[in-house]
């Protein structure tokens, strides 16, 4: 175990550490542009020099590891000279772009020449022109004059998505990144290649021009696209999501996110359902509130859920249910399984369908599929989801049925036809948990408040219990969590769940909840 | 029978303390300032002074925008010397940044801090006699102010909210002519309060009205924490630009004039001699004023210069750095006193080591004199009030802030 000193605090590390994870791993800062901890080494941006005691010359402390005995220094004269003297180079060609440019406010180079350089040009010719605004695929424009060549990008593609698309094209100063004639950068992670840019050369089609990202607000949440549940920060400027961006998440999804997981936020811009409904018509909440509590007394009743509710809506949902109308049966629902990788995309294209099954089963319900529905013969039928709505068993079985209650962020026929309908959290209104395909739950956070008379299920159902006579354990989501009784989290809080939620499949010992319990008490 | 003693008289009247509001909306309460008195007749037998009305959440405000936002506001403290506030802001951050600013700028910002205390004084020397009914010598220090402020327009571009001081700097160096307008303006001054002191200062009524009034002896000052003209006038030596020197004080001739009784006259007689100090400093500087650049030279401080920003990306990093994430300030807290209009400003700036202060404090000078008016009014007649309150020049942005 090799030894060593940074700016004279020392520390041992594993052999084979590079002197840059070393220094993380202090909190000494050693300024970056081609070094990325989920990438390979390319030591080509000269940034992260440093003077050791094992090299009369600089190193590049991203490449070189850590031996017993070095010295490091990362402010000594010479490397400070060295930091300039690298980003002066950068810098000579580059053009003035920050007033138009996306990156500007979370820019490596910004930040790194203010901290490191802050010197004045001296470079008094004409800058090299590049191509700009070059359209390298559907989500992903370059600029070729802002680029630093640190191939971050070309290793995402190479090493992550494992679709070699992006290469560097010409020699020296004049060295750009592009596709091969005729191709596309189109493969599944291809806004991957923006987060990694530390400049503004690549960008994401879907972010350019549309928001500066000072007035952007974040907020950690989990991705609800497929069942491997990435964590994302979902950046909202005035109540809107302006995009979605991987968060780190070693025992998730490492530091990246797929296209498709971005964009998904789309799917709920337009054909919102905001208004409580009854029978194609508005309805005060509270009448309709009673109204299904009625429903749910007539009975027979059928319950359609969907693995997009959170754990604490469907704790709610079957705890109410169940309470007014003990016969009650459960179906579960949800999209059509899709596209697989062996990257992140999961082919379950639902976010939650563990915690709903973890759920169901601690409240000793079997769950049934949508092809049992046709001989269900129930009078009272409860929909969740926009996709379950539109499912045509779902419709089928909404036909024979004396009353159909739908619960859907999205407006979709059956809520016209529905005896009545209530407006219902996207994954970017929620406030919950949910447990992705590998057992890990995650917090689910609200980015943007929900409009109108839109709520959570577990809210509608609390609502309705009460018109019942029926209670639920809590009055708020953390409540329900903390009350549902679900062997696998049971004790916990929502506390307990770190920043990279809690594996559910890897036991417990007795002190770690004990212990967070106190932290949260 | 005959014979019955005022206080025998008033037994037999039924006389009762009377509860009188004064302001805080009344002409004679400048800066929105609420006295709430007990009266027994015209004696005043308590007060209780009121402070708040004018409370903008200035030292909140400054938490919430980066190191120089806080400039503009610094503009509305005492607004009747803003420049001197420019300047102590800026020291404060400067001397957290350990920044030495170049001599030039030292210099100007002895200039102008100068001509604000001359325009401070004149208001307080006006308005005194203002309060004892004399009209005439408000107006001559008026126009005396006046010209000041037009050299103020001149240099800062604003007659008030001057926002002249930069972290590193100043916002630009002084106008070509600015010698030539300054001394257009001290030829003025010296005659204007030639004129003012033949009318107060061997003034029958305005002796009478002043002398032995509000008096604040120099124990219960130094006590109160009194600081600039009213400490002096007590009898106390002391000036922050005596006691702890900074920009080029130390270097400049001028003397600090002291009363002994501590009452509204000697109040008066240090503000007069303070302007005639003040104008001997400036002569010094107008003298000895070196040439060169007025900001440092680090763009980590300074914003850079305009073409520099439009045609070169390191300059527009550096600003566009400076503006949105702010000057990057090391962690720690710092004090730096200027002695303003009333007496020392202090700023007290603690950073957290990012583009934006985590606490600004403002030491302003009349809230520790104000808490010294219920002894200066009590007792004395409730005609002596105004004058009292005024001989303090309380300024309601800087006590309220």
């Amino acid at each position: 175990m090799p030894t060593l000193k940074i700016d004279g605090r020392e520390v041992t590390v594993e052999p084979g550490t590079r002197i840059i994870e070393a220094a993380d791993r202090l909190g000494v800062p050693i300024p970056r542009f081609c070094y990325h901890p989920g990438l390979s080494v390319a030591a080509n941006c000269r940034m992260c020099l440093v003077e050791t005691n094992k090299s009369p010359k600089l190193v590049p402390s991203c490449y070189d590891m850590c031996q017993d005995g070095m010295e490091v220094s990362t402010r000594s004269d010479k490397v400070r000279a060295a930091q300039k003297a690298v980003l002066e180079f950068i810098l000579l060609h580059h053009p003035v772009d920050c007033p138009i440019c996306d990156q500007a406010g979370e820019c490596d180079l910004q930040d790194q020449y203010f901290q490191y350089d802050y010197q004045p040009s001296r470079f008094g010719f004409r800058k090299h022109h590049k191509p700009k605004a070059r359209v390298l695929g559907p989500h992903v424009i370059y600029d070729a004059e802002r680029c630093i060549n640190c191939t971050r990008c070309v290793r995402v593609c190479d090493e992550v998505a494992r679709a070699p698309q992006l290469r560097q094209v010409h020699r020296g100063e004049r060295t750009y990144i592009d596709v091969f004639p005729g191709r596309e950068l189109d493969h599944p992670y291809s806004m991957c290649t923006a987060d990694v840019c530390p400049v503004g050369a690549l960008t994401t089609r879907d972010f350019r021009f549309k928001c500066r990202v000072w007035f952007l607000h974040g907020t950690p949440s989990v991705c609800a696209e497929c069942s491997r549940g990435c964590s994302v920060r979902v950046d909202t400027y005035r109540g809107k999501v302006q995009r979605v961006v991987p968060r780190h998440n070693p025992q998730v999804n490492q530091y990246w996110a797929c296209d498709a997981g971005r964009l998904a936020y789309h799917r709920f811009e337009a054909d919102r359902v905001v208004a409580v409904m009854a029978g194609g018509r508005t309805v005060a909440y509270g009448d309709a509130v009673r109204g299904l509590a009625e429903a749910l007394q007539a009975g027979p009743v059928a319950v359609v859920l969907t693995p997009f509710l959170t754990c604490e809506d469907a704790f709610a949902v079957v705890r109410v249910v169940k309470a007014v109308a003990p016969d009650t049966r459960f179906f579960v629902g949800g999209r059509p399984d899709g596209d697989q990788d062996e990257v992140l995309i999961r082919a379950d294209k639902n976010p939650n369908r563990r915690g709903l099954s973890m759920v169901l089963a601690a409240a000793g319900v079997g769950a049934e599929g949508l092809d049992s529905l046709a001989g269900c013969r129930a009078a009272t039928l409860l929909v969740f989801g926009d996709h379950n709505a539109a499912d045509e068993r779902v419709v089928g079985a909404a036909g024979s049925a004396a009353t159909t209650v739908v619960f859907s962020a999205l407006d979709v026929p059956l809520l016209g036809r529905a005896a009545f309908g209530f407006p219902t959290v996207t994954p970017y209104e929620a406030d919950g948990t949910f447990v992705n395909e590998f057992d890990v739950l995650q917090r689910v956070r609200r980015a943007v408040e929900p409009p109108g008379e839109v709520r959570e299920p577990w809210r509608i159902l609390l609502d309705a219990g009460e018109a019942a006579g029926v209670t639920l354990p809590a009055r708020g989501a953390a409540g329900l969590f903390a009350a549902a009784s679900v062997p696998q989290w049971v004790g916990l809080t929502w506390a307990d769940i770190g920043e990279f939620g809690l594996d559910l499949a890897r036991p417990r010992d007795a002190g770690e909840a004990t212990a967070s319990k106190a932290n949260a008490g | 029978m005959a014979n019955k003693t005022a206080v025998e008289v008033g037994r037999d009247l039924h006389t009762e303390v009377l509860q009188v509001n004064m302001g805080p909306s009344h002409p004679a309460m400048h800066g929105t300032v609420r006295i709430h008195l007990w009266l027994d007749g015209e004696t005043v037998a308590d007060a209780d002074v009121d402070i708040g009305y004018l409370h903008r959440g200035f030292e909140k405000m400054a938490e919430a925008g980066t190191w120089s936002k806080v400039i503009p506001y610094t503009d509305r403290l005492n607004y009747v010397s803003p420049l001197i506030n420019n300047v102590g802001y800026c020291g404060a951050v400067e001397k957290l940044l350990g920044l030495e600013i170049t001599e030039r700028c030292k210099y100007v910002r002895v200039f102008v801090s100068e001509v604000s205390r001359i325009c401070d004084h004149l208001t307080a020397i006006g308005a005194s006699a203002l309060e004892v009914g004399a009209f005439t010598p408000f107006l001559w220090a008026m126009q005396a102010r006046e010209e000041f402020y037009f050299l103020i327009e001149m240099i800062t571009g604003a007659r008030v909210t001057t926002s002249y001081t930069r972290i590193g700097g100043l916002r630009w160096d002084l106008p070509e002519g600015w010698v030539e307008r300054y001394e257009h303006c001290e030829r003025r001054l010296m005659s204007l309060l030639d004129d003012i002191e033949t009318l107060l200062t061997r003034n029958r009524i305005f002796i009478d009205r002043n002398a032995d009034v509000g008096v604040m002896k120099a124990d219960d000052a130094i006590a109160w924490g009194f600081t600039g003209p009213c400490l002096r006038a007590a009898g106390v030596d002391y000036d922050v630009r005596k006691a702890q020197p900074y920009l080029v004080y130390d270097r400049l001739e001028f003397d600090v004039p002291i009363g002994h009784k501590g009452d509204n006259y000697d109040r008066y007689l240090v503000r007069l001699e303070e302007i005639r100090q003040s104008v001997r400093i400036i002569r010094q500087v107008i003298r000895d004023i070196p040439e060169g650049p007025v900001n440092v030279n680090d763009w980590r401080v300074v914003l850079p210069p305009k073409d520099q920003v439009y045609d070169t990306i390191e300059g527009m990093i550096a600003h566009f750095e400076i503006i949105m994430k702010g000057v990057q300030v090391p962690p720690g807290e710092a004090y730096y006193a200027v002695e303003g209009g009333n007496g020392e400003v202090g700023f007290y700036v603690v950073s957290d080591g990012g583009g934006r202060p985590y606490r600004v404090h403002v030491r302003p000078p009349c809230f520790a004199i104000m808490q010294g008016l219920r002894d200066m009014i009590v007792g004395g007649m409730v005609a002596d009030i105004i004058p009292t309150f005024d001989s303090i020049n309380m300024i309601g942005g800087e006590i309220d802030r």
